[in-house]
């Protein structure tokens, strides 16, 4: 398309056709005009006129995020009237919205406090009395609407029509007495109800999750990515004091845009659920992390020593890092490995959606193919092998999942032909009564990892919390292990140096490197991906 | 000022020094001085005991002392007429205060007009530095300090003052007034 070239503030800029105006100066010059209605994810509706610029030869203020550019023109955004006019128009907004702010969760992330100090800062003229509304509406789930802060903006409503064609919201009345309102039963279940609370640019909408758990400016962010599915959506995660608090969605064009559903953004309860392992335990008891190490490695080298008959069972819940040291450790001990326990592998390429969920609830599944975790015997022959008393030793690095992927009463079954069993888990799981030595393991949320999604995009995480009581991340307590085999292997507990070492083996990452993985993910092996179905 | 640094704010060196009397014969005999020095302690004993309005202390706890209207002494939290409590958990005064003694834990309430009210509500009066920012950072007017000012207590978890005692701790019925923002 055709190029056009424009003056902004005294700027030259050229954009391609069609780019609007608030666009090209934030494209261009970086710059952020003040928006409301405008999402870069939904339509233009232009409504809420906050974004006013003046345009040379035009004889009124235009919007900015509906005016597309056009050749020769000079945008003034800084101008007197410009600014009167934004101002103006905040004024008008803040006629009927109430002074909220001590109760509204979004104060201090909030665009009319943020504009009232950039635009605003008037003295009130209103002399009338507030148009009063419905305060607490739920729309259960997740949301509850609050009508009175609500200024109209239309970005729900958008986005409920044009991202899940659910169509649950619409604008009702006329003028001052305007109102969202929910169609049929008031339910707002559409799988990604979670984005209206974090696209609502005032505290309108709020999440029935978090309301009132904390103010915003106490929160920490984290860079991060959702475990929930192979899609790996990023997120922030928001702390405080080490108790994660929520989650929201991280913009990235190439995997998630700018959303999450709402099965990955309330995921994030697992990292507090009060029945998380804090402590390593041997035979059932409590133990330090040094005893239970110590066992771990003592067994483990009379059984390498003598017969061997080692196999590992992982899941695709594990970072690309914990993978690679798992595998040195199953080198180490001359056995097998599978990561199957769910049915992952045949469902990476499945859809929940048109929108971002997939079938496979598992980060890396991609990745744990990759690192050849799926050329084992299966997790089912291993566990026949252990009834054969092929196996002396049994190491499952991922007991939640293997636990709820109903192994527990299988192994249970061939337990006494096993000599020796070490579990990894983030929680109290009913796998973990069959275990010798339990070790507790940190969440995503408490270490640092690449996870490689269903189209082979190896995406950073980083740790957000420090991991609860003894818990560490299963590289870690993998790598210690490791170390009485290999000193060097000693190393690989940090993760960087486990990813930089799978990198160097692994063709298909190429000259990828830890720290020149990409804000966006790196896309390996580009097109080894089939072609999606919807399931 | 400690020891230390006193010790070294004297003259030192070269420094000029005042100049040293030397003692008379009547002083170099340690009792003389110490009889006169008792007889000015009688002087006022006796003096005291028979103007006792004049005494500059006075008899704490039976007697306490009048501080002034703005006087920053132990908090409290402000009811409505209905009795609860006019907090709405917006942790400005736990955000504002210098000492971090304030900790809030936030609920739905009830009442929908209200929306949000302090599930707990918790100032460690020991590490409370009475500077009175949490007064001033309220925007419900919920939150005052009284002119109580005696703080002694028998163990240190009565000085976390909680809900109940910010809102209905027995000495408040005759509190006396203390600082609390100026409406305008
Ligand atoms: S509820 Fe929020 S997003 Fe929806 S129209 Fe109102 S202000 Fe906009
Ligand atoms: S689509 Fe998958 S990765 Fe994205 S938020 Fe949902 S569960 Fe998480
Ligand atoms: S008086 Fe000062 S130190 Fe004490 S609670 Fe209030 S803000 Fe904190
Ligand atoms: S500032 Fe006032 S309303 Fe806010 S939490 Fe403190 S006492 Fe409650
Ligand atoms: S952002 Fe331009 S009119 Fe709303």
């Amino acid at each position: 398309m055709a190029d056009v070239t424009l003056t902004i503030d005294g700027q030259s800029v050229t954009v391609p056709q069609g780019t609007t105006i608030l666009q090209a100066a934030k494209m261009r010059l970086g710059m952020e005009l003040p928006h409301y209605c405008y999402h870069p994810g939904l339509s233009i509706a232009g409504n809420c006129r906050i974004c006013l610029v003046e345009v040379e030869k035009m004889p009124k203020l235009v919007t900015g995020c509906s005016t597309q550019c056009g050749e020769g023109m000079v945008v003034h955004t800084q101008s007197a009237r410009a600014k009167e006019g934004r101002g103006g128009v905040l004024e008008i907004m803040l006629t009927n919205h109430p002074l909220d702010c001590p109760i509204c969760d979004q104060a201090g992330e909030c665009k009319l406090q943020d504009y009232y100090m950039t635009v605003g800062m008037h003295d009130n003229h209103v002399v009338f009395p507030k148009v009063h509304k419905k305060k607490i509406v739920p729309l259960p789930p997740h949301i509850v609407l609050d009508q009175e802060r609500c200024i109209l903006c239309s970005r729900c409503v958008r986005f409920c029509q044009e991202i899940t064609k659910t169509n649950e919201l619409t604008i009702a009345m006329r003028g001052t007495h305007s109102e969202i309102e929910a169609a049929g039963d008031g339910t707002i279940d559409n799988g990604y109800a979670g984005n209206l609370h974090e696209i609502c640019p005032v505290g309108a909408l709020t999440s029935t999750d978090f309301r009132f758990q904390a103010r915003v400016w106490w929160l920490k962010s984290h860079k991060s990515v959702c475990p929930g599915c192979s899609t790996g959506c990023n997120t922030w995660v928001d702390d405080r004091r080490g108790e994660v608090k929520r989650l929201r969605a991280r913009e990235n064009a190439s995997v998630n845009q700018w959303w999450l559903c709402d099965e990955g953004r309330y995921g994030y309860k697992s990292i507090n659920a009060p029945d998380r392992l804090k402590t390593a335990r041997v035979k059932k008891t409590d133990a330090t992390s040094g005893t239970a190490i110590g066992e771990v490695w003592a067994r483990l080298k009379t059984i390498a020593a003598k017969k061997g008959g080692f196999a590992g069972i992982a899941s695709a819940q594990a970072s690309n890092e914990d993978l690679f040291v798992f595998r040195r450790l199953v080198a180490h001990m001359g056995g097998v490995a599978d990561f199957r326990i769910d049915d992952s592998l045949t469902k990476t390429q499945t859809r929940v959606d048109e929108i971002l969920r997939r079938a496979d609830k598992n980060p890396n599944t991609t990745g744990a193919k990759l690192l050849g975790f799926g050329d084992g015997p299966g997790v089912e022959a291993i566990l026949k092998s252990a009834a054969e008393g092929k196996i002396s030793a049994l190491y499952v690095l991922d007991a939640d999942r293997f636990d709820a992927a109903g192994w527990t009463d299988k192994l249970r079954a061939v337990r006494t032909k096993i000599e020796f069993v070490v579990m990894h888990a983030t929680r109290e799981c009913g796998a973990l009564d069959l275990a010798d030595v339990v070790l507790p393991a940190a969440t995503y949320a408490e270490k640092d990892g690449t996870f490689t999604n269903y189209e082979g995009r190896v995406q950073r995480f980083w740790r957000a919390i420090r991991p609860i009581g003894d818990a560490r991340a299963d590289g870690a307590w993998l790598a210690t292990i490791c170390a009485e085999f290999d000193a060097a292997d000693a190393a690989l507990a940090k993760p960087a140096a486990a990813f930089n070492a799978v990198a160097s083996e692994t063709p298909a990452l190429g000259d990828l490197r830890w720290e020149m993985i990409p804000a966006e993910g790196a896309l390996i092996a580009p097109g080894a991906a089939p072609k999606d179905k919807v399931g | 000022m400690d020891h230390q640094t006193a010790h070294k704010l004297e003259p030192e060196g070269d420094a000029p020094r005042r100049p040293v009397r030397e003692l008379t014969a009547g002083e170099a005999v340690y009792l003389v001085e110490a009889f006169k020095g008792l007889g000015v302690t009688f002087r006022h004993f006796i003096k005291n005991l028979f103007n006792r309005r004049e005494l500059p202390t006075v008899s704490y706890p039976e007697e306490k002392r009048d501080y002034g209207e703005r006087f920053r002494g132990r908090h409290v939290l402000n009811l409505r007429e209905d009795g609860t409590t006019k907090c709405v958990a917006c942790m400005m005064c736990a955000t504002i205060c210098p000492a971090r003694c304030i900790e809030i834990v936030a609920e739905e309430s009830p009442t929908p007009a209200i929306e949000k009210r302090p599930k707990s509500f918790v100032i460690d009066g020991l590490r409370c530095v009475m500077c009175g920012f949490c007064v001033d950072a309220c925007p419900c007017d919920a939150i005052y300090m009284t002119g109580e000012y005696d703080f002694a207590e028998y163990a240190r978890e009565d000085f976390l003052w909680d809900l109940t005692h910010l809102t209905r701790r027995p000495s408040l019925a005759d509190a006396p007034r203390g600082y609390r923002p100026r409406i305008e």
